[in-house]
């Protein structure tokens, strides 16, 4: 009963920034706001403007930034919402990508159906291994989820009649966004999509009992929260976004196959998630874009490339190693130095942009806690 | 700590979603126009998808908008795709270094070749991934401007690169690999044997080296099914017994490995038909050599017979015996004096080597290919004049034989075997003949373009001094530079004997 | 003494099995099978080991036990050619705990009021920062590299041949599993690392200091782990980067949660274990209509069905 001295979870906490308003409302001055959209409208021109300048194969890396943002988000459910740590989220988001693959190559299903039965099949191997998850917690779900990845990747993966074997399925994109700018733009839209499901579903009863539930399960179970139900409802909601991401990413490639789905592309999810920052959106989703587009910044930006090129080594760092080298390193030093991860560190800024003073102090909540676990 | 507060910027950005998401489509379509136009071969990829049916391989190329991408007044531009990282890897310097030594040599030796033009090489690590191959060949076609792409190896990404460069129209050409999933695309060529173009030379070996009781050990993919079946069938009618047939998988653990082993000695299997990553072939001979038990590993193969595989898998790969499009660095003195000279003179003080050897003889083969096309390269130009010729002979290759029904334009092997003394494969004979494989996965209407090349060739090798290439070199009309560089060196007369294929 | 009794129930309950699993292979004519998987086994074993022992003392799942292996493995190749083999053995080991202590200093210390799932996540992190490292340095490409004993043909077990260096695998995994175990339930610093695990705050008021066993236990870890790759690695074909991750890591963890997670002993059968059911997976014709490697998605069941079944595995203590 020690849990519950220590911090006694019965309602979500009342949001400490209103009662810094309650004290001394600040409105910025017209030059203040005018800032402020100087600076929303530079964000949107770099969102939805800057990608258009690039050539279609830059265009097709953004849209893969995008659809990180998606699993990121997916990845965010599990690990910030649930804490349950997944470690074969590669092959949530692989069986969504051969879905629709299939779908639309073997069954001649449009598009949007295949991506729907993505959605669903991503759901329902979600819901499959959520039951697993309510008998076996913590760390050995994890292991669990690495084993189910390396079974996805050398088995399911494995069977011609869904993945068209080791060449791959061809994915094409739908009839009215065949080109990689269009493409993106859709890729964009089911973001925003994801972002406002994920948005409505934890301002929701359920969702703020989720949280609860981080906290203390057992306490939450006392106030009436149905724990069980919860979890797997949440598992059924990133296995959702999973397959919806793999999806896209599939036709976003034109095609699919068994090769990508390794253990590194988990721990590159599980990294992108973590430094994005666990239970914050707008983190996870930059997060998740900046190691889907580490390569091509390394590429493109001169200063970063000699940098890259200027660490002392027996062979040169080239562009598509760095993020294996760079990715792990930015890990440690978030969960060492920074655990809120980039959602915490620009929180400032996006305080700032919603109307309130500039704080570079403002981190938010201490710490982002994941539930812990005594397996 | 719950996070329930709205964020204001967060219903911003949502908001601007939505409505660029409308927006957006139309600035979409005006920007693709553009860029259609000026990048070339940015529209609609048609992907992975599989041509509509085999005619279309026989359809003459017809000039499209971008038909002239990548070649300018002085300069073609060509990408090549390899793995040098991921599951089985090819060593990098290698590639960096020989992938354009040939056209340093051409352009220092002979600059009014190739019509004026030298050539840029472009070359990108796939990782060992399909999806990373396409990746990297459309960023090579788009960015880079490559008039027509090339497989180093690895089965699946030359597979799908293939696949993509066909729905663009691009030509695409690597080593004979799989026929599965190419036989059908319009763009792709295979520059020797496919994998099932070789079962009749392994059979054939098999029987001369009085290898009795056969083993067969192929990874599980669907790539392999063609050469899998097209070799039973070969082997069933040549009388083999075949007593072992085993699935291992492409990251078998080490148990799995040392089962597969276990099966093969316990069935006193004295020769292994292997068709697998060099990875996996050295685990598994290491795994034999650990039993005592060395039977012959014998295969077709690109990369397993790369002296990179003796480097790392000696003294367990000792009976490594692999059919190559193209021989090893020990006979190269003969069949091409003009490659070691080029490597001293532009190898950056690395030493010649087998890759750099492979590369060599795509890149002449290529450079042969340029010359007949003449001086208006186009890619449909291009892809009509290797379909009509007769044959494209480098000495180095052999002869390779384009028809527009038959894209695979092998028409014999090296056979080469692991040297462990020396750590590196030598070749035991030259331009063995090959032929159409048993199992005909590539159908009906092949037959008879590859067997006159076929024959062609074999006069061609068994002739010796004077060999057919000249006449091939006649044909092609920048031959003869190469070919007349290259008869000074005689083919062994003995290399060529059998021949006992379907032709 | 109920711990000791369930202790004894456990090994009763795996020898059983192991001993029902090899009268099933000898009958069905898979005996081959049995040698395979406890020679292959030993690996996964002595891997286990060292996870079993952070498990033990800080409640890590510590994805950098491989790791620990690779980079020995790396030393090894590079300083055999330099130095006598044995010196370069010393070397490689060395260079493992020194890999040990910088993890445990840099990453593992600054996170200790962190939860288990965060510092999983770190270790991971490690271990694809030293892959990447690895292929970074060095280069793709496989590598191989010799035995300390090089006979291969002196013994031979129903039929298998089992190297010299294979059985000197087998020797130091037993030897140290029963060594470890002894350690930890008979001498006095082995009490105060599980102490330290369980009751940090009583451990550091008894005046033991809490850090210092920390480091003691990850250099010991990795210790293992280097030993797990210097001896394995070199008598099974050759290494790639990662090997020790790649290849033994998934089936080391399998069998520690086999052995149940905070048993040493448990550790060594959970190894032997994972590596037949490999090798009988493969070779048994009952399980090729499985598409690909059947061995992954057997060891997977198992997990799946020892966790769902009985969490404790069978040498672990109940929850």
């Amino acid at each position: 009963m020690a849990t519950t001295i220590d911090r006694p979870v019965t309602e979500p906490e009342p949001e400490p920034e209103q009662g810094r308003q309650g004290d001394r409302p600040f409105r910025p001055s017209p030059l203040g706001w005018l800032a402020r959209a100087v600076l929303a409208l530079a964000l949107a021109w770099l969102v939805f403007v800057f990608p258009l300048s690039q050539e279609g194969f830059e265009v097709q890396r953004f849209t893969t930034a995008v659809i990180y943002g998606i699993i990121g988000l997916s990845l965010n459910v599990l690990l910030g919402y649930v804490g349950q740590i997944s470690l074969g989220h590669q092959a949530f988001v692989g069986i969504g990508a051969f879905t629709s693959a299939y779908m639309v190559s073997v069954q001649n299903q449009p598009f949007w159906v295949a991506v729907a039965a993505a959605a669903a099949v991503g759901g329902l191997q979600a819901l499959v291994l959520g039951g697993a998850s309510l008998r076996i917690t913590g760390l050995y779900f994890a292991l669990v989820t690495l084993s189910y990845g390396l079974v996805a990747e050398q088995n399911i993966f494995q069977v011609e009649e869904l993945t068209g074997g080791g060449q791959g399925q061809a994915a094409p994109k739908p009839a009215g966004f065949e080109t990689d700018w269009r493409y993106y733009y859709l890729c964009l839209a089911f973001l925003a999509l994801v972002l406002w499901v994920d948005w409505r579903l934890m301002r929701s009863k359920g969702g703020r009992a989720l949280l609860a539930l981080q906290e203390n399960p057992r306490v939450a179970a006392t106030f009436g929260v149905n724990v069980r139900m919860l979890t797997l409802f949440a598992f059924v909601v990133s296995g959702v976004f999973a397959g919806l991401g793999g999806a896209l990413l599939a036709h976003n490639d034109t095609f699919v196959s068994p090769e990508v789905w390794s253990f590194n592309l988990a721990l590159v999810f599980v990294i992108m998630t973590v430094v994005g920052g666990l239970r914050n959106r707008a983190g996870v989703v930059i997060g998740s874009a900046f190691f889907a587009l580490l390569p091509y910044l390394i590429d493109q930006i001169g200063f970063i490339e000699d940098a890259v090129a200027a660490i002392p080594a027996p062979r040169e760092l080239t562009a598509e190693l760095a993020p294996l080298v760079l990715g792990p390193l930015l890990l440690i030093l978030t969960l060492v130095r920074a655990p809120g991860g980039i959602g915490q560190q620009i929180r400032p800024i996006q305080r700032w942009l919603g109307g309130h003073r500039f704080d570079l102090h403002d981190h938010g909540p201490k710490e982002v806690k994941v539930a812990d676990v005594r397996a | 700590m719950p996070r329930r507060h709205r964020n204001p910027l967060l219903a911003l950005v949502l908001g601007l979603c939505l409505v660029a998401a409308s927006c957006g489509q139309k600035s979409g379509v005006a920007n693709t126009d553009v860029a259609a136009g000026a990048a070339g071969g940015g529209a609609a990829p048609a992907g992975g998808a599989p041509a509509e049916g085999g005619a279309a391989a026989a359809v003459a190329h017809e000039p499209g908008p971008d038909d002239t991408a990548g070649v300018t007044d002085d300069e073609i531009v060509i990408g090549i795709h390899a793995p040098v990282t991921g599951a089985s890897p090819i060593p990098q310097t290698s590639f960096d270094v020989g992938k354009d030594i040939y056209w340093r040599h051409l352009a220092d030796s002979a600059p009014d070749q190739l019509f004026g033009r030298t050539v840029r090489v472009v070359f990108r690590d796939d990782e060992f991934n399909p999806n990373r191959a396409v990746a990297v060949c459309r960023e090579m076609v788009e960015a880079e401007g490559a008039f027509l792409l090339i497989g180093g190896g690895g089965a699946d990404q030359i597979t799908a690169c293939a696949q993509y460069a066909d729905g663009i129209g691009v030509p695409y050409l690597s080593a004979g690999v799989n026929e599965e999933g190419l036989a059908d695309l319009a763009t792709y060529y295979a520059t020797s044997l496919t994998y099932a173009e070789q079962a009749p030379l392994i059979v054939e070996q098999i029987q001369e080296q009085g290898l009795e009781r056969i083993g067969v050990v192929v990874i599980d993919t669907p790539s392999f099914e063609d050469a899998h079946t097209a070799f039973l069938e070969t082997a069933e009618e040549a009388g083999l017994e075949i007593v072992v047939d085993q699935a291992l998988s492409k990251t078998a653990a080490e148990a799995e490995v040392l089962a597969v082993v276990q099966e093969l000695k316990g069935a006193d299997v004295d020769g292994v038909f292997l068709l697998a990553s060099p990875v996996t072939f050295i685990g598994l001979a290491g795994g034999a050599r650990n039993q005592s038990y060395d039977p012959v590993w014998i295969g077709p193969g690109v990369t397993s017979g790369l002296n990179a595989v003796t480097n790392f898998g000696c003294p367990a790969v000792e009976n490594g015996t692999f059919f190559s499009p193209f021989p090893q660095i020990d006979v190269i003195e003969e069949l091409d004096p003009d490659f070691v000279p080029a490597y001293e003179q532009f190898g950056e003080g690395k030493p010649a080597d087998d890759i750099g050897l492979a590369l060599w003889a795509l890149n002449k083969t290529l450079a042969l290919m340029f010359e007949a096309t003449g001086e208006e390269l186009g890619r449909a130009a291009f892809m009509n004049t290797i379909e009509s010729t007769e044959a494209f002979d480098t000495n180095i290759y052999p002869p390779v034989v384009i028809t527009p029904e038959d894209h695979f334009g092998g028409t014999g092997a090296h056979l080469l075997e692991a040297d462990c003394d020396a750590k590196a494969y030598t070749t035991a004979e030259q331009f063995v003949e090959g032929g159409e494989s048993a199992g005909g996965a590539t159908g009906g209407g092949t037959e008879g373009g590859a067997t006159e090349g076929g024959a062609t060739d074999g006069g061609a090798t068994e002739g010796g001094g004077t060999e057919g290439g000249a006449t091939e070199g006649g044909a092609t009309d920048g031959g003869e530079t190469d070919g007349g560089e290259t008869e000074g060196g005689e083919t062994e007369g003995g290399a060529t004997e059998g021949g006992g294929t379907e032709g | 003494m109920p711990d000791v009794l369930r202790d004894r129930a456990g090994v009763a309950l795996g020898a059983g099995a192991l001993a029902l699993i090899a009268v099933v292979l000898i009958a069905t004519g898979e005996k081959e099978s049995l040698v395979i998987g406890v020679i292959s086994g030993a690996a996964y074993g002595l891997l286990a080991l060292g996870l079993v022992l952070i498990y033990k003392s800080s409640g890590v799942f510590n994805f950098a036990q491989g790791e620990f292996g690779t980079i020995a493995v790396y030393v090894l190749y590079l300083l055999h050619f330099e130095v006598p083999y044995g010196l370069a053995l010393l070397g490689a080991l060395v260079a493992a705990v020194v890999f040990g202590l910088l993890l445990e200093r840099l990453v593992i210390r600054p996170l200790y009021d962190s939860s288990r799932v965060i510092l999983l996540v770190a270790t991971a992190g490690v271990a694809l920062l030293a892959i990447s490292v690895e292929i970074w340095f060095g280069d793709a490409q496989g590598k191989t590299i010799d035995r300390a004993f090089p006979t291969l043909d002196r013994f031979s077990i129903l039929g298998v041949q089992v190297s010299d260096q294979r059985l000197l695998l087998l020797g130091v995994l037993a030897t140290l599993a029963v060594v470890l175990a002894l350690f930890f339930n008979r001498t006095n610093l082995g009490l105060a690392v599980i102490g330290a695990s369980q009751e940090p705050t009583a451990t550091e008021l008894v005046g033991i200091s809490v850090r210092r066993l920390s480091t003691f236990t990850w250099a010991l870890a990795a210790l293992l782990g280097g030993l797990a790759g210097v001896i394995a690695v070199p008598d099974s074909g050759g290494f790639t980067p990662g090997i020790l991750t790649s290849a033994f890591l998934i089936p080391a963890f399998t069998a520690a949660v086999l052995g149940g997670m905070t048993s040493l002993p448990g550790a060594f059968l959970g190894g032997v274990i994972v590596g037949v059911i490999q090798a009988v997976a493969t070779s048994a014709p009952l399980f090729d209509f499985i598409p690909g490697s059947a061995g992954t998605l057997v060891v997977f069941v198992v997990l799946v069905g020892v966790l769902a079944i009985r969490p404790q595995g069978l040498l672990g203590r109940a929850a």
